[in-house]
Formats: C-alpha cells, sequence, structure tokens
C-alpha cells in the first residue's frame, strides 16, 4: 500500500470555476442595471449553455459532471458581445462548448480557450461592438475581484496587460476610463489565465501575452483580433506543452491557520504505553568516542525521522566521506502537520538534546552545528550551537530541502548529505543517542503522535516497537473508525490488522478517508508541479499511470519522488496524484534493482 | 430475484470480490459503507498490487481467513466462474450488485451449491441519504 495525505485543501476546480462566475456577474452588473431585459436573455443563453454541457458531460462519461466552467463560458460570451441578438449568442455558446471544448474531449484537454473560440466566431458572424465594458466605477469592484485569477498564469497575465496598455499607450489613448472599457484586467486576469491552454513557462507565456496584448489592440482595435490573439497564445501553448521545463514556484505549500488540529505544546500531555521510567537524568560516562560509537551500535540508535537507518552506519559514512569538517544538523522542524512530537520533545527535553549533540561532537568535529526548528522561541541553545529557524512551510523538514535552507547547499539527486560531510539527524534520534550512550538504554522505544482527525484532538505517545498499531490507537482514542498509520498526516496509510508500530512510524490516526473526489476534469492548474519540491511533472506521470504507461514514467524522473503527498493536497481535481506518482516510482526502484540483479 | 435487508449478512465479515483495479470511488463508497456499519471488509482483486489505497487482496488463498457473505462486483462471465470458488471456500451467503451482474442461471448455481443469495446495491442496505431513497422505491428494506 502506498501512502498518501489524510488532509487535502477546500478548495477545487468547481469552487475556483465558481468564484470566476460570480466575478462575471459582477461585471455584467452595470448592463442589467442599465437594461434590465437583458437579465432574461442571460437567463436563457445560461440555461441553454449548461444543458449542452451536461449532455456532453453524460454522453461522455455517463454520469452527471458539475457544468460551472459552461456558465463561465457563457458568462463571458453575454459580456464580450453586446449588440448581437440572442439567437446569435445561443449559436456562439454551441460553437463555443462543442467545437471548443467537448469535440477535444473536454474540460482540460482543449487546446483553445472555448469563450475566445465562440467570441472569434461570433465576431466573424456579427458586428461586435468594442470596447466591450461600460466605462463605469461600477466595474471597479469586479476589476479587484478579477485580479487573483491571475495568479494561474503570472507571466502571461503581466504579459497581456503590459502589452495592452503599451498598445494604448503607443496609440495615445492610454488612460484610466481607456482602461476599464477595454477591459485591460479583465483580459489580462480572467481570460488569458485560464491554465488549461495557456502556457504556465514564465517566458513563453510573458512574451506570448505581450504580443497577443499589444498587436490586436494597436493594429486593430476589435474583439475578433483580440480573441485571436488569445487563440494564439493558445496554440503557442499547445505547441510547447511539451518542451517546458520551468516552472517557477510562486507558491510554497504552508498549512498556517489550516492545520488538521488546534492545540497549545505547553498543554499536550504525554500518553505513555511504555510503562518505564521517562526521567532523564543520567550522568555522562567516561567514554572515548569508540566506547560512544559503540553504544550507539550496541544500542540499536536508528533514525526517528523516517528513514530508520542505522546511527552507527550514518555517522560512520560522514567519518569516512574525506571531508575535514563537516556540518550537524539536528533537525527539530517537523514541518508535517500531523505531527507534535519532535516539538513536544524539544520543549520537555532540551537538556537532553544538547547533551545529545555534545555526545556526537565528542566522535567527530563539525565547522557547524545547527538546530533547525521552526520556532525559535522553542529551546535555548549553547553558543556551540546555532539556532537557525527555517521558513514555515511543507517540506522544509525533508533532508535535502533542510539542508539547502540551513547550509545553502544543494544536494543532487541520487547523492547523500554524508558524502558531503553532512549529519543530518531528528531530534528524537539526538535523544535517542544520549539514552544510548547516557544511560545505555536500547532504541526500541519512541515517541509518535496520535490523532483522532474527526474530533481534531492529538496526543504525544511513547510506545515500544512492535506494540500492534490497532491496539495501541484503541487504547488512545476507543471506538471504531479507520486507523491510519504514516510518517506523517501527508504520508499515512491504513493500518492492516497486525500492523506492528515499527521505525518507520511517526503517526498514528483515527478518523474517515481523506475526500478525494479523483475527478476526471484536470484543468491543468500546475499547482501540484509548482508545489512538488522535486519540480516533477506531476500531472503528466499521474497521466501516464492511469494508462498504465509506468515504463515511460522514467523519462520524466518520477522515481525522484519524495513522496511528500504536496501534489494530492493541492490538487483541484480532488486526485491523489501522490498515490500514482508513488506507484511509479516504487515500479522505477524495483526495475533499477531487477536490472543489478541480471547485471 | 430475492431483495436482500440489513440482516442478509450474517456475521461481521464480508468478503469484496472484483474491488475494482482502477480503485473506483465506487468499490471505495462501499467499502466505506460497509466499514461504517461496523463491518471488517476482505477486498479481493486478481489484479491487486500495492497502488490501493487500502489492502487489497489477490487471491483467496491469502486472506486472513473467509467469511461466510461476499458481496460480488463482477460481470456475469466473472461471476460465473468463481460462484463455485466460493462455495467451496465456505461463503454462505452472496449479494450481487445488480441484475447486470448476474443471471438466473448463476443463482440457480449458487443454490445448488448451498449459497443463499440476493441482488442488490449494498449501498441501499449500508449508505445514507439518496441511497435510501433508492432502496425505498427498490423494495430494499
Amino acid at each position: 500500500m502506498t501512502a498518501y495525505p489524510l488532509i487535502r485543501t477546500k478548495w477545487s476546480n468547481e469552487h475556483i470555476m465558481a468564484a470566476l462566475f460570480a466575478v462575471l456577474v459582477l461585471y455584467l452588473l452595470p448592463q442589467w442595471l442599465d437594461k434590465p431585459g437583458e437579465l432574461f436573455g442571460f437567463a436563457v443563453l445560461l440555461l441553454f449553455g449548461l444543458l449542452i454541457d451536461v449532455a456532453a458531460n453524460m454522453f461522455r462519461y455517463h454520469k452527471p459532471v458539475c457544468a460551472v466552467s459552461a456558465a463561465v463560458t457563457t458568462a463571458m460570451l453575454e459580456l464580450l458581445t453586446p449588440g448581437v441578438p440572442l439567437w446569435g449568442r445561443l449559436l456562439g455558446v454551441s460553437f463555443a462548448l462543442i467545437i471548443g471544448k467537448h469535440i477535444w474531449g473536454g474540460t482540460g484537454k482543449n487546446p483553445f480557450n472555448p469563450a475566445a473560440a465562440g467570441l472569434f466566431f461570433m465576431s466573424i458572424l456579427f458586428v461586435v461592438e468594442f470596447p466591450p465594458f461600460y466605462a463605469a466605477v461600477l466595474l471597479v469592484p469586479a476589476m479587484l475581484f478579477s485580479l487573483p485569477f491571475a495568479g494561474f498564469r503570472p507571466f502571461a497575465a503581466g504579459g497581456m496587460i503590459l502589452g495592452m496598455l503599451a498598445a494604448m499607450l503607443t496609440s495615445g489613448e492610454l488612460s484610466i476610463i481607456n482602461m476599464l472599457s477595454y477591459g485591460v484586467v479583465f483580459w489580462g486576469c480572467l481570460v488569458i489565465t485560464d491554465p488549461a491552454t495557456v502556457t504556465p513557462d514564465p517566458l513563453i507565456g510573458l512574451m506570448s501575452g505581450l504580443l497577443a496584448g499589444f498587436l490586436p489592440l494597436y493594429l486593430s482595435g476589435t474583439v475578433w483580433a483580440l480573441a485571436l490573439g488569445i487563440l494564439a497564445v493558445n496554440t503557442v501553448s499547445a505547441v510547447t506543452a511539451d518542451n517546458r521545463g520551468k516552472a517557477i514556484s510562486l507558491a510554497r505549500l504552508s498549512f498556517k491557520g489550516r492545520k488538521p488540529f488546534h492545540y497549545s505544546i505547553d498543554e499536550v500531555k504525554l500518553i505513555d504505553a511504555v510503562g518505564e521510567e521517562t526521567g532523564y537524568n543520567g550522568e555522562m560516562p567516561e567514554l572515548s568516542s569508540d566506547q560512544i560509537m559503540s553504544r550507539i551500535r550496541e544500542n540499536n540508535v536508528f533514525g526517528f525521522g523516517g528513514a530508520a537507518y542505522s546511527v552507527y552506519d550514518k555517522i560512520m559514512a560522514v567519518m569516512s566521506c574525506g571531508s575535514k569538517a563537516g556540518h550537524l544538523v539536528v533537525n527539530g522542524v517537523e514541518c508535517d502537520p500531523g505531527l507534535i512530537h519532535d516539538k513536544w520533545i524539544l520543549k520537555r527535553f532540551p537538556n537532553e538534546i544538547l547533551h545529545g549533540i555534545d555526545i556526537i561532537s565528542k566522535i567527530m568535529s563539525f565547522e557547524s552545528i545547527v538546530l533547525a526548528v521552526k520556532d525559535g522561541e522553542i529551546c535555548h541553545v549553547p553558543e556551540s550551537v546555532k539556532l537557525h529557524k527555517v521558513a514555515d512551510y511543507y517540506p522544509v523538514g525533508a533532508e535535502k530541502t533542510l539542508i539547502k535552507e540551513v547550509l545553502g547547499k544543494e544536494i543532487p539527486y541520487g547523492a547523500f548529505p554524508a558524502e558531503q560531510g553532512i549529519l543530518v539527524m531528528n531530534v528524537q534520534t539526538v535523544l535517542a543517542v544520549y539514552e544510548a550512550v547516557y544511560l545505555n538504554r536500547k532504541a526500541d522505544t519512541r515517541f509518535l503522535t496520535a490523532a483522532d482527525l474527526r474530533n481534531k484532538k492529538v496526543q504525544v505517545v511513547r510506545v515500544r516497537l512492535g506494540a500492534k498499531i490497532h491496539e495501541t490507537v484503541e487504547a488512545i482514542y476507543p471506538g471504531q473508525g479507520y486507523v491510519f498509520a504514516g510518517g506523517g498526516i501527508m504520508q499515512a496509510w491504513l493500518a492492516e490488522d497486525e500492523e506492528v508500530i515499527d521505525k518507520k512510524v511517526n503517526f498514528l490516526a483515527v478518523g474517515r478517508f481523506p475526500a478525494y473526489k479523483e475527478s476526471q476534469l484536470c484543468s491543468k492548474c500546475g499547482l501540484c508541479r509548482r508545489n512538488c519540491p522535486e519540480g516533477l511533472k506531476v500531472n503528466d506521470i499521474a497521466k501516464l499511470v492511469d494508462e498504465g504507461k509506468l515504463k515511460e514514467t522514467e523519462k520524466l524522473h518520477a522515481e525522484k519522488c519524495i513522496g511528500c503527498g504536496s501534489c494530492s493536497y493541492v490538487c483541484l481535481a480532488g486526485r491523489n496524484l501522490s498515490k500514482r506518482t508513488l506507484s511509479a516510482r516504487e515500479f522505477l526502484r524495483q526495475k533499477a534493482v531487477r536490472f543489478c540483479n541480471v547485471k | 430475484m430475492a431483495k436482500p435487508g440489513r440482516d442478509f449478512f450474517k456475521g461481521k465479515e464480508v468478503l469484496f470480490v472484483g474491488y475494482s483495479a482502477k480503485n473506483n470511488q465506487f468499490s471505495k463508497m462501499v467499502y466505506q459503507a460497509f466499514m461504517d456499519n461496523g463491518m471488517k471488509v476482505y477486498p479481493l482483486n486478481n489484479k491487486a498490487d500495492s497502488s490501493y489505497d487500502i489492502k487489497v487482496y489477490n487471491k483467496l488463498a491469502d486472506l486472513p481467513k473467509i467469511p461466510e457473505n461476499a458481496y460480488v462486483l463482477l460481470n456475469r462471465e466473472n461471476a460465473k466462474s468463481i460462484v463455485g470458488t466460493l462455495a467451496k471456500t465456505g461463503v454462505k451467503r452472496v449479494l450481487f450488485q445488480n441484475k447486470k451482474n448476474v443471471d438466473a442461471d448463476i443463482l440457480q448455481e449458487c443454490q445448488k451449491q448451498g449459497m443463499e443469495t440476493a441482488v442488490a446495491c449494498p449501498m441501499m442496505i449500508y449508505g445514507k441519504g439518496m441511497h435510501k431513497i433508492h432502496a425505498f422505491f427498490a423494495g430494499v428494506r
């Protein structure tokens, strides 16, 4: 079973389209106030558009599919075709939805913006007034609400707005009134930002947007020219779709204010399922570095961050890398929004962790020792240790991401930090080192986070490795519910009946299945790609996995997936993308193993 | 064809034969409905791999135990071929999804093998909301 996030964004494509429709209604309001009769015409047009879309989707998917995108297309055509009779608009909507969208496979598969296609068609058949907007103050709210939509394709949007402004400037028409009536913000923020038909590539987006904004307005000043400009951008985007290599990440996945549960770390109490003494008051024994290392090895200290590596082996790898002086990074970041136990450990055992750092420093010398945390107030450190407060985003706690954040060093795929003299250890691992050396205690227990996702409760639990997951959860949160286990709330799986807590389990939870809608209507918004820490073309990988073409995912480097689950969290189509990417990764890794065995 | 009620399945365990290979929403919805009603579900699909959200068994031999109840979500051809195996492994009651998945011959074969049968979407029995309205009109108690 693969792991996947148990939480996901509340936004969906349908929400975005509904918000867009609301903004278009704001644009239409001045017209309706002036000519209330047009409202009836719009209602007829809207109903007609919805019927076409519902019928086409029923034909394709054999089930009802939300038709809000058709409502958006209809509203755009209503807005941009003043003076065209109702029958002409009905014709235009039919063209937009059938030829502009459904003939290509429906939402997300159309290379051309349906509204632009319909507008171009109508402007050939009818005389369409231009500029289309009333230069009314009433348009200001609509313009303001349009601005956030530019975020989907910021470079194309910026290009189009600049292009239109440049055209107005060169023809001596630049004024606030003209900006309103020409709809600079409308075209730039709502039309050329359609993620399904406009490239996310910064350079191509900016340049094509600039030309699509400048040339039609400068040379022609007509609706058909602007529509043609948008269709040209769509064509360029479709042609360059396979070659786009860059995606500038404007968004970092942050859970500020969207945490799955609210708690105060000072009030969290430990549930101790081990039943042994939990005090840490041992004295540092007189030990050489070899003796320290043998205690670490004999007590089976492992990495508690999730990788479950042998700490002995990891330290040996750093010592043998040939680097004169390395770096020790103690990871107290805990970026997964479902985990709290590392913060709790930092708060509860700061001295023991500092002793642990001292012990590791006795084994080898470090150029720098950094304790990376999100909350700088959580503990105080001596001068020899640098407290590094990292930005609060996910997955900043992933080993290579943290190294880049803290030391500014990029570790390429396939390379290990230890090879460059960098030792990264989770705070609980450092605590285990302390226990192994000071108290000669085996690393056979662990702290973890146990959550009740239904009631938004969370606890820190100390358990013995090998304890049954279902029994442990039942003891903490009795009652029915699905039991999940994993590395965190972003990387959990449904626990099997006899499954036990092993070295990789950091998180236990009861709750319902995450509400993955698994919509087939991917709008190519690109959020999965922008939020992927490895910059993978996640939607392309997921498409190949769905088609059963696992071998082909090698070209897209699916093996680099770190399984953070960011893509599943942000997907507006509600698709569990990380599950797909991970299955591709597993396939490629098994293929690599088979290849090595054959060799 | 018999219309089942909540008491059709005896006990709290059910074998889900044909949990979708594509892990579609319907299979998961039925799985959740069973689970929400306190039933332990054993999903089975001979194409099972590691990409499921839940543990799906590859073959009957892999199951820790064979429940007496089975819910079959297969096409007629596959349903026909599995009836004998289910009977041999100790399944006593079989619920088929709908009339498209089963015919009179399959039901007769089940009865011959000593298995009780019923035809109804389990969502009508274990689901909520609209499924209950569906159940009302379909005559499922």
